[in-house]
């Protein structure tokens, strides 16, 4: 349980088996190396081309909506997976791809080039000379145009009075007029200034020994060959689109290949001999053991942490608790020395889970549904082994309040469902105290669970001090205070707050270290003042208490050290307020849990209306509720689960838990589309 | 004593909660939903892990809607008797409209900020779109705190 024991070790290999050696050690995934040397982080160019082609051709895979969340990985033994990538040219398949890639890319780029030619050419097609014989005057030059209307025409015939000019309409198309000007070569400079004023626009007509037509003939047989090259690259890589799970495979392998061989190189070495350092777990050693004995001039040896080294933290639990450690790697693991609060997490969470779901009709979809999605997706089954639970937990509470998918079982009216409705305690949204007491009531407990573990884990550190006055003491103040002021007005109660609150002003804070004399008279002092004043000691304490705060005066030069802890101390006991606002924060789990309840009464109460509709009244209402009821466990698991989420991270954790431990990550294979069986 | 001023009042507050949570969900959506297409012009594989951040500010919009729809029951607009409502119980319907009406109308916009936010994250780093997730969620809790408030008045409300 909780965090492994680890064990640092150096390993020392001889530089002729260093790479046969690494790679074994990949294999085994035991050892997180802590001694690198720095090497620039690159990726080979095979990489990218592979990734690459993944990309190219991933949009002919087809797909299911569940592989949109989580995408398909390609389950493989370690052996096939070596088999296979030593089998198959990925380099070759992932060059084809690019070639064909940019081929298509050439060729559409003609393609665009000869129908833009062919479309200035359409309205030209009434030519019935070859487009070399427009050119073949000797003063006169020809100048194709397209002009937007006739009044342009006239305009322009009007106007251009001091150049000669003559003018030829090939083709009208609605409005605008595509004809020829016939100018002599010495105006052409000239003529086309003023053409292009009147916002005439002159074509380039290709000078081949053509008329239009044959040309735009040719030019459409062109496009049609180009097509039929695109169809058939487009088939081409169609076929290779179906060796994508090759590629997949041989991407992960040379990635795991290529960081396997840049570890390598970044070991420190000596003239002969390289060095691994770094951390084990303690029953791994013999794994580790057997490896080095099959290698001759391989020798290990365990080494003592250097003394302000902080070693990686694993953790391991019973098989019930886990998934939870997903939810702690998310926060932070732990520091070495911290308590791994996995197996309470494991108790909370599908409790609090199912309080803001409460439902029983959506824990069963929710629990089905999970054990579904376990049979269906690879990988890491945690989050769904969370789901399963909180669906299973949700079952009960769901029928606390009464909730079978809302108040469908009472809206069907079979004896039979009705039944179900008697295991509810109380109906949150008539009644919604009970709801609001039991949150806060689990949100206390969940607090002072908190503070409890700090104690313990003090205590585990030798941290008594610490354990007793910043911990211990919040503990018994916040079970005495409420008890006192709810319950009843026991002495005891009252003794067991003065001496907390005492204890939390004077030692909280343990800076500066006073004189024990000053210390005792001061302790003393605050001690008979509270007392009197909460009526504990007699009402003559308070002469005492004057005659130690005379002293105290009189020694201030030794005390004022105290007088800063005090200050500290009045400070701390201030944080009485987020105890407060921290338990307050669990009623959130009573208003996620009547969302839950009052949005699936809606849908009902939708549904049964459309159900009057005549004929397809009852499509209708089928249709309302199993899109009302999805929406309502998509967004209500959600937040559940997120809030759930929350209240572990800061309300709990903030009571004892600081994480930042570095995560034990041995060397080893690690893929993106391959699962190692 | 019956007044059709107050039933006015109190349909005001039921339209008021869908009509502003509306807005405030189509206002988030539409952040979250154009940087969300700006990434799938690159990655078109990242659309299942973007819808939910783009469909997270929307619950708003139903929140508000179920406000009104309860409104609705409660004066009996979808059938059953109508209740003679007087100007102040129009008003008091009015007011526990609004929790739900304004909460929902701010968080969904503050949501969708978020969520835009998140968007650009999965964009850069897909395996962390569950933390871009939770901080939307985080939003979230105070327009769910706000239908409860309106739920809780209407159903507590005498006519």
């Amino acid at each position: 349980m909780a965090t492994v024991p680890l064990e640092k070790v150096v390993i020392v290999v001889h530089k002729s088996i260093k790479n046969q050696f690494v790679d074994r050690l990949h294999k085994l995934k035991i050892i997180h190396i802590t001694e690198l040397k720095e090497a620039p982080v690159y990726t080979p160019e095979e990489l990218d081309k592979i990734k690459e082609a993944i990309i190219q051709i991933g949009s002919y895979q087809k797909k299911g909506i569940l592989d949109n969340f989580v995408p398909p990985r390609i389950p493989l033994s370690l052996k096939d997976f070596e088999q296979l990538t030593k089998k198959y040219d990925f380099q070759k398949t992932a060059e084809e791809l690019e070639q064909i890639k940019k081929e298509r890319e050439i060729l559409s780029n003609q393609l665009q080039n000869l129908r833009n030619l062919s479309s200035t050419l359409i309205p030209f097609q009434p030519l019935k000379y070859r487009l070399t014989e427009l050119k073949t005057f000797k003063k006169v030059e020809t100048i194709p145009v397209i002009i937007k209307s006739e009044e342009i025409y006239t305009a322009i015939e009007s106007s251009i009075t001091d150049i000669p000019f003559s003018f030829e309409i090939v083709n009208t198309i609605g409005s605008k007029i595509f004809g020829l000007f016939f100018v002599r070569q010495v105006d052409v400079q000239k003529f086309k200034g003023k053409l292009i004023e009147f916002g005439c626009e002159i074509i380039d007509l290709p000078n081949i020994d053509k008329t239009p037509k044959e040309l735009i003939h040719k030019y459409n047989q062109e496009i049609e060959k180009i097509n039929k090259h695109l169809a058939e690259l487009n088939q081409k890589e169609i076929t290779l689109a179906q060796e994508i799970v090759n590629l997949k495979i041989g991407y992960d392998w040379i990635e795991n290949e290529f960081r396997k061989n840049g570890v390598a190189s970044a070991l420190p070495e000596t003239s002969s001999t390289v060095e691994i350092i770094g951390w084990i777990k303690k029953k791994d050693i013999n794994k580790l053991k057997r490896l080095v004995e099959e290698f001759k001039f391989v020798a290990f040896e365990r080494i003592e942490p250097e003394p302000d080294e902080r070693p990686p933290v694993a953790i391991e639990n019973p098989w019930w608790s886990t998934p939870y450690e997903m939810l702690i790697r998310l926060y932070s693991m732990p520091e070495q020395k911290e308590y791994d609060p996995t197996p309470f997490i494991a108790v909370f969470f599908p409790i609090f889970f199912a309080l803001c779901l409460t439902d029983a009709i959506y824990g069963i979809f929710l629990a089905l549904f999970s054990i579904y999605l376990m049979r269906k997706v690879p990988g890491d089954k945690s989050l769904l082994w969370i789901l399963f639970a909180g669906g299973i937990i949700t079952i009960f509470t769901g029928s606390m309040v009464g909730g079978w998918a809302g108040n469908l079982f009472d809206l069907i009216g079979i004896g039979f469902f009705k039944n179900f409705k008697k295991l509810m305690l109380f109906d949150p949204l008539t009644n919604p105290m009970p709801f609001f007491y039991l949150s806060l009531g689990i949100g206390y407990v969940h607090v002072f669970l908190g503070v409890l573990i700090e104690v313990f884990d003090d205590l585990r550190n030798k941290e008594y001090a610490r354990a007793i006055f910043e911990n211990l003491t919040w503990a018994v103040l916040i079970v005495s205070l409420p008890l006192y002021f709810t319950i009843f007005k026991s002495p005891i109660l009252k003794i067991l707050i003065l001496l907390s609150v005492t204890g939390i002003i004077l030692f909280s804070n343990r800076t500066g270290n006073p004189p024990l004399i000053d210390q005792i008279l001061w302790t003393l002092f605050v001690l008979f003042l509270l007392g009197t004043l909460m009526k504990i000691f007699p009402n003559f304490f308070k002469y005492i208490c004057l005659g130690i705060f005379v002293i105290n005066i009189v020694r201030i030069k030794y005390g004022k050290k105290v007088l800063v802890r005090i200050a500290w101390g009045l400070y701390t006991l201030y944080g009485i307020t987020s105890f407060v606002s921290n338990i307050l924060s669990y009623i959130r789990l009573m208003a996620l849990g009547m969302v839950t309840g009052g949005i699936a009464v809606t849908v009902n109460m939708i549904a049964w209306m459309v159900l009057k509709v005549p004929v397809i009244g009852i499509i209708l209402a089928i249709v309302v509720l199993i899109v009302g009821h999805s929406f309502n466990i998509i967004i209500n698991a959600l937040s559940g689960f997120i809030h759930t989420m929350r209240l572990h991270y800061i309300e709990f954790f903030g009571r004892f838990y600081a994480g930042g431990g570095k995560m034990f990550k041995p060397f080893g294979m690690e893929t993106k589309y391959v699962e190692i069986k | 004593m019956s007044d059709p001023l107050g039933m006015a009042i109190a349909i005001a507050g039921g339209s008021l909660a869908a009509i502003l949570a509306g807005i405030g969900s189509a206002i988030g959506i539409g952040y979250t939903a154009q940087a969300a297409n700006g990434v799938l012009s690159e990655d078109p594989d990242k659309f299942g892990q973007l819808l939910i951040l783009v469909a997270l500010p929307g619950t708003q919009g139903f929140y508000g809607f179920l406000g009104a729809f309860l409104l609705m029951t409660k004066i009996g607009l979808l059938g059953g008797t109508v209740p003679a409502i007087s100007l102040w119980q129009g008003l008091q319907l009015f007011f526990a409209c609004m929790p739900v009406a304004l909460a929902g109308l701010v968080s969904a916009i503050w949501q969708g900020k978020v969520c835009t936010a998140g968007v650009e994250m999965v964009a850069k780093k897909p395996q962390e779109s569950a933390k871009a997730v939770i901080y939307g969620i985080l939003v979230e809790i105070y327009a769910v705190l706000g239908l409860i408030v309106t739920i809780l008045s209407l159903m507590g409300m005498k006519l």
